[in-house]
């Protein structure tokens, strides 16, 4: 039956495996309850959020992990082109009315991130079914925290207000 | 026997292992799917039904799964397509009319889902859970007599259908009598602790004793039948306005409003945040007071 390639063996002791059961891969030591990247995005910014997002998904073996990082990898290039474009339209606007404009970059940041925290929710249910190790990120929130604010957000000021707003 | 006591998990690993000794047993891949779905795992459930279906396209258990996590993804056209082809196959079964007039009734035609639930009823006058689907009906629509008669009815039928209980017990709480709805829930969760139906009302009765969580509650329930998409618009939305409100009204240098909108907004990030991890572990106290019966 040739669909029967959708269902397969495999998994421990080549049982049948369903199809939204983990896999988890040699990362699965770094898998964390996705509300910590979420919460990431908040205490930290994107650049600590979206990545995390990645392995996470890679540490448990999601099923939608190719998804999840083609996602923000598109979420990186959208995330520019939106800037460019509110800094163009924010060219004619009044003193102060950019910040209003900037909202949309806000929103369009938690939409992303709350889209790959659904995604994930369900494969880490599972996960945890399954008695997958799961990390505490309350630690790696405070760590980006700092790090963000002290070292690589400045940094990133530096090299122009533009690098920054990407990367919060 | 085990998706019967709601062991969803069981019933997976056992047909788990049939399908590691037989992976093309088309029966089996069709009620993994059915289990999948009760477990709201519709993407699996969906591949697992699709499987079965590629054996045997008109296999009725793999049609019946299929429109049903069609109805759970919101894709109502291609769950009528299912439920018509199955009743097409199976004309005289009333499931396959409950769960038309399921559809009907979510698509907001209770008159369509009333024809349906009659075919049902004319196709076995002796299936309990047609009366309670009847009852239920007639709850919603608030005809609470009729409601009540159609419990009754499914209840002398079959004393102890788990359906029949909680369709009466939502004709109960629409009458004001928690006391009695609570004590037929929890007689359904003695026998099945995981019934979906049960464990809706029992958070019902929770929401309508406690008016700040049942506020929760309702916002939660709302939000869920929106889909995930819609509801991460609502949040975003919400918070859009949010944060316009409070950048105007400082612009405007109204800073006591602005603080006070910065106020209502924590409180409803704390509202939401705590309200929920209160209101499970009401029910969890709840349904770990419930003492299993012997017939578990």
């Amino acid at each position: 039956m040739a669909s029967a390639e959708l269902g397969r063996r495999g998994g421990d002791g080549g049982g049948y495996r369903i199809a939204d059961e983990p896999r988890a891969g040699g990362l699965v030591q770094l898998t964390v309850n996705p509300l910590w990247p979420l919460f990431a995005v908040m205490f930290g910014g994107a650049w600590l959020s979206w990545p995390w997002f990645v392995v996470n998904g890679w540490a448990m073996g999601s099923p939608t992990r190719v998804r999840e990082t083609l996602f923000v990898v598109a979420a990186w290039v959208g995330s520019v082109l939106l800037l460019v474009a509110l800094l163009v339209a924010g060219a004619s606007l009044p003193e102060g009315g950019f910040k209003y404009l900037f909202l949309l970059h806000i929103l369009y940041k938690l939409g992303v991130t709350y889209r790959l925290y659904v995604w994930q929710m369900r494969p880490f249910q599972l996960h945890q079914y399954y008695d997958g190790p799961v990390r505490n990120g309350v630690f790696m929130v405070i760590a980006g925290y700092l790090l963000g604010e002290r070292l690589l957000l400045p940094a990133a000021a530096e090299l122009g207000v533009f690098v920054k707003w990407v990367l919060q | 026997m085990y998706l019967r006591s709601g062991n969803t998990a069981a019933a997976i690993h056992t047909l788990k292992r049939a399908l590691t000794q037989d992976p093309d047993h088309a029966q089996a891949h069709a009620m993994l799917a059915q289990c999948l779905l009760l477990d709201k795992r519709l993407h699996a459930a969906e591949l697992e039904a699709r499987i079965a279906l590629s054996a045997d396209p008109e296999m009725p258990l793999a049609l019946y799964a299929l429109g049903h996590i069609s109805i759970a993804r919101r894709r109502f056209a291609q769950a009528r397509e299912h439920f018509e082809q199955l009743i097409a196959l199976e004309p005289d079964d009333p499931t396959n009319h409950r769960a038309l007039a399921q559809l009907e009734q979510l698509e907001g035609d209770p008159a369509a889902a009333l024809a349906h639930l009659e075919r049902a009823r004319a196709a076995d006058p002796e299936d309990a859970t047609v009366l309670s689907d009847l009852a239920d009906l007639a709850c919603a629509q608030g005809d609470l007599s009729l409601a009540r008669r159609h419990a009754e009815a499914a209840l002398e039928l079959a004393p102890g259908d788990a359906d029949s209980l909680i369709s009466m017990g939502k004709v109960l709480l629409r009458e004001g009598s928690l006391e009695e709805a609570h004590h037929l829930v929890v007689s359904v969760l003695q026998v099945n602790p995981s019934h979906g139906g049960a464990i809706g009302l029992l958070a019902q009765i929770k929401a309508r004793q406690s008016p700040v969580l049942g506020l929760w509650w309702r916002w939660n329930t709302w939000m869920h039948s929106l889909g995930d998409g819609r509801s991460i618009g609502v949040l975003l939305a919400g918070f859009f306005v949010y944060a316009v409100l409070s950048l105007a009204t400082s612009d405007l240098g109204l800073q006591k409003t602005s603080e006070l909108v910065d106020i209502l907004w924590l409180l409803l990030v704390v509202y939401t945040w705590v309200g929920p991890v209160l209101f499970m572990r009401m029910i969890k106290k709840e349904l770990g007071e419930v003492e299993l019966s012997r017939d578990f």
